[in-house]
């Protein structure tokens, strides 16, 4: 794919002329970013997970934010005072309208950490603009949309980055190195945390809808389903409800760690071909019979892991396996397996050494770790289980064509309408 | 543990009630995964709700009947822009060829949302017409609107491009290049364009970006010939490609002088140290082997073969065959003569998903094997 990028660039076979001149920027080749070698930034939709990546941003010496947005007036003040705090000065925009961020010739980049209800959403506008793009997850609301996802920053040659963030932190970056090396020999069986599956179907009780200037209730919503407006949902209680919250609350973790177990097991790019619920666990197989288990595994240790912290994953082969979780922890069988391990203590939430390696590659075009094509893969994956749950019977799928087979349910059930305008 | 859906005469019955807003926002979500026919007239009702439009919308685009379609084009005459943007949306999404007339009209109408949401409607139909369409637009003086018609266009190409239809793409791209656009547009479709033309990595006439024993490698008649009809090669030999791959299809022509002798295709592989070998994937060539997923110089066994009496209904064995081979992440599928002869998926996470491309000629009496139209696409 690197080779690619660089390679047609070159070519002299093209049928189609070159325009006269094409600024170095627009195309992304080397020598992208402003001569003082920064990156210029936008930051959309910055809550409480938005100011934890935005100050990890901000730690990083080339990167430069000019403008936040957010639907609250809350939010943007204080992610304008984090960047001017930054900056030194105040000339930190603050608007309520990602497009107009996204027009903007002086931005490169943009970090997108809305609700999951907009990420695709934003991210396809983003690309369309030309921006490269760094967005938390879960990225993708339905299987159409993480499809349309990736064809998108595909078509526009944009670098993209996933918040699975725990691709860059040293302990999962083990774990996954042990199993793809060999040493635990033929991986059998992956398992991948979650939370309880549940989802909401009610609307909270309606209230009166706030000046747009201090909470902008239309453009909160953007692409989901309309519903009259309650407070609670902008103070971050739109979680388990279905039209807001990636399906069943299922990607919440399992886009972390169903990604981990993919990557681990050399299934990037594809998919298991069976999914089954039973009793809050999903069973999911491969085509070659490598076993995926999402299972419960919570805040207080539920689920039999070995309490290494949150959003924990095992990877389990012929001749070991091995154990990881957020709080910097690590476990294997054989012991042995850990002798090359150097701990640095962070924590599988940290997203420092992700978001370096967005702006390294924002400057090389080089490929991210959680790039658009592994993460249309694993959330899809993803949501295939998480159907399996709300359908309550086997799903067999696809890969290939990304279908369910012989399930006209399940199918429809692949993709919903965007609420207009707020079409990509 | 989510109950099941209820009968689509059950929803269409509540969208018909006094039932709260609420009920008819669930039921028309409901309609999406079990409405069918007869749900549609209750749901084209609704298109014209100010706030159920888009949970009616959520159910015409999914319902496999041509009367949904049928229902959206007909609300295409309500002139409430903001729900119309949502129609041709919705109309764009199902892939309604036939209301490519209507988002012409609309897409020439005044510039703003509604002629933006018409073009993008019509670079999801892709057909001839919604093509001529975008191509005529792409010459307007209005900036706005050509460049709506410049992403619905590269949309177009893409997908074009996806169903196998490089030449349409090609044409959509050329048209694209002509236009006026903002530069990180005109250069996706230069990116577009060079992935729609497969590349070919043999010339022809030399072995440029190729390396390997002249002694056994040499062009002739537009092809690579490797080996001798006259003397005994001692070892196996491989022609190595410069590039590395990771995901794409090669394609090429191959035969075997008199079907005697053995070759293959390597891929996904490297030189081995100290050594004329070359280690990784090949398709192989011989009596018996051809179609087959062979691992040289690695595990050293066959990964995968056809069935026999199905490979011989299609192989030519002493005269040119087809061999398409593709490379996904784990997937490696193969192709003889239009007969997928392979499909397998590496479970060895330690098996590297890239590497050079090599023809082999191997150890043997004397022999020859012939290869050409070499082309490669990255995927």
């Amino acid at each position: 794919m690197k080779t690619t990028r660089r390679e047609f660039l070159h070519q002299t076979a093209l049928a189609i002329a070159m325009p006269a001149i094409i600024p170095a920027r627009a195309l992304g080749r080397d020598g992208t970013v402003a001569p003082s070698n920064r990156i210029a930034l936008g930051a959309i939709g910055i809550g409480p997970r938005g100011r934890l990546v935005l100050d990890a941003f901000l730690k990083q010496p080339d990167a430069q934010f000019v403008t936040v947005c957010d639907v609250q007036a809350a939010n943007r003040r204080t992610a304008k005072m984090m960047v001017d705090r930054k900056n030194g000065n105040q000339d930190c925009g603050a608007t309520a309208d990602m497009l107009e961020v996204l027009g903007r010739d002086d931005i490169d980049a943009v970090l997108i950490a809305t609700g999951d209800r907009w990420h695709a959403v934003a991210t396809m506008f983003a690309a369309k603009a030309g921006k490269d793009v760094y967005s938390e997850k879960p990225c993708a609301m339905t299987i159409a949309e993480c499809a349309d996802l990736d064809d998108t920053v595909r078509r526009y040659n944009r670098v993209f980055q996933a918040g699975t963030q725990r691709r860059n932190v040293a302990n999962f970056r083990y774990a996954v190195d042990l199993a793809r090396s060999g040493r635990l020999g033929k991986i059998h069986t992956v398992h991948a945390s979650i939370y309880h599956l549940e989802e909401r179907l009610d609307w909270l009780p309606a209230e009166p809808e706030p000046d747009p200037q201090v909470c902008d209730w239309d453009r909160w919503l953007g692409p989901a389903p309309w519903r009259p407006y309650n407070g609670e949902y902008v103070r971050g209680l739109w979680r388990c409800h279905a039209d807001f919250e990636a399906r069943g609350r299922l990607l919440d973790w399992g886009a972390h760690t169903v990604d981990l177990c993919q990557w681990a097991s050399g299934m990037d790019g594809s998919t298991p071909v069976e999914f089954e619920h039973d009793a809050g666990t999903i069973h999911a197989r491969y085509a070659n019979g490598l076993k995926l288990v999402l299972r419960l595994g919570g805040f207080s240790n539920e689920g039999q892991w070995h309490d290494l912290g949150t959003c924990p994953v095992r990877f389990e082969g012929d001749d070991g396996w091995v154990e990881v979780g957020d709080a910097a922890k690590i476990l294997a069988e054989p012991a042995s397996l850990l002798d090359g391990y150097r701990a640095d203590g962070m924590a599988g939430t940290d997203p420092t050494a992700h978001v370096r390696d967005f702006l390294n590659c924002v400057k090389s075009r080089d490929t991210t770790a959680s790039n658009s094509v592994a993460t249309r893969s694993s959330h899809i994956a993803c949501h295939a289980a998480a159907l399996s749950w709300r359908l309550g019977r086997k799903l067999a799928f696809d890969p290939a064509s990304e279908l369910f087979v012989g399930d006209a349910e399940a199918n429809r059930m692949r993709r919903r309408a965007r609420r207009a305008p707020w079409h990509a | 543990m989510p109950t099941p859906f209820p009968s689509s005469a059950e929803l269409v019955a509540v969208l018909n009630s006094d039932a709260e807003l609420l009920q008819k926002a669930h039921a028309c979500q409901q309609l999406a995964v079990v409405g069918e026919p007869a749900s549609v007239p209750a749901l084209a009702k609704l298109l014209a709700d100010d706030k159920l439009a888009d949970y009616a919308r959520t159910a015409l685009e999914l319902i496999p009947a041509p009367a949904a379609g049928t229902a959206l084009r007909e609300a295409l005459a309500n002139p409430d822009g903001h729900r119309l943007t949502g129609v041709l949306d919705s109309l764009g999404v199902r892939r309604e060829l036939a209301s490519a007339p209507e988002l012409c009209r609309l897409a020439a109408g005044p510039a703003g949302d509604v002629a933006a949401e018409a073009l993008a409607a019509l670079g999801k139909l892709a057909s001839p017409e919604a093509l001529e369409c975008l191509r005529a637009v792409l010459q307007s003086p209005a900036d706005g609107r050509r460049l709506a018609a410049g992403h619905a266009a590269l949309a177009a190409a893409d997908g074009l491009l996806k169903q196998g239809d490089a030449k349409g793409a090609a044409a959509m791209l050329g048209a694209l290049a002509a236009a006026k656009l903002p530069p990180h547009l005109t250069a996706a479709a230069v990116a577009l364009a060079s992935r729609a033309a497969r590349r070919q990595i043999f010339d022809g006439k030399s072995l440029a970006g190729w390396e390997g024993d002249l002694k056994w490698y040499r062009v002739a008649e537009g092809a690579v010939v490797a080996g001798s009809m006259t003397q005994a090669i001692p070892q196996n030999e491989f022609l190595c490609s410069n590039g590395q791959y990771g995901n794409f299809e090669l394609r090429l022509k191959a035969r075997l002088i008199n079907g005697k002798g053995n070759g293959g295709v390597q891929f996904r592989s490297q030189r081995v140290p100290n050594s004329r070998e070359m280690a990784g994937y090949q398709a192989d060539m011989a009596t018996e082997f051809w179609g087959c997923l062979y691992d040289e110089s690695r595990r050293n066994k066959f990964l995968a073969k056809p069935d026999p009496a199905a490979l011989a209904k299609v192989l030519r064995p002493a005269d040119w065959n087809d061999y398409v081979i593709r490379c996904e992440g784990q997937r490696v599928r193969m192709w003889l003569n239009g007969l997928l002869t392979v499909d397998f998926t590496e479970a060895d996470p330690g098996v590297v998903p890239s590497g050079h491309l090599g023809l082999q000629i191997h150890s043997g009496a004397p022999s020859e094997a012939w290869y050409k139209d070499i082309e490669i696409e990255e995927l």
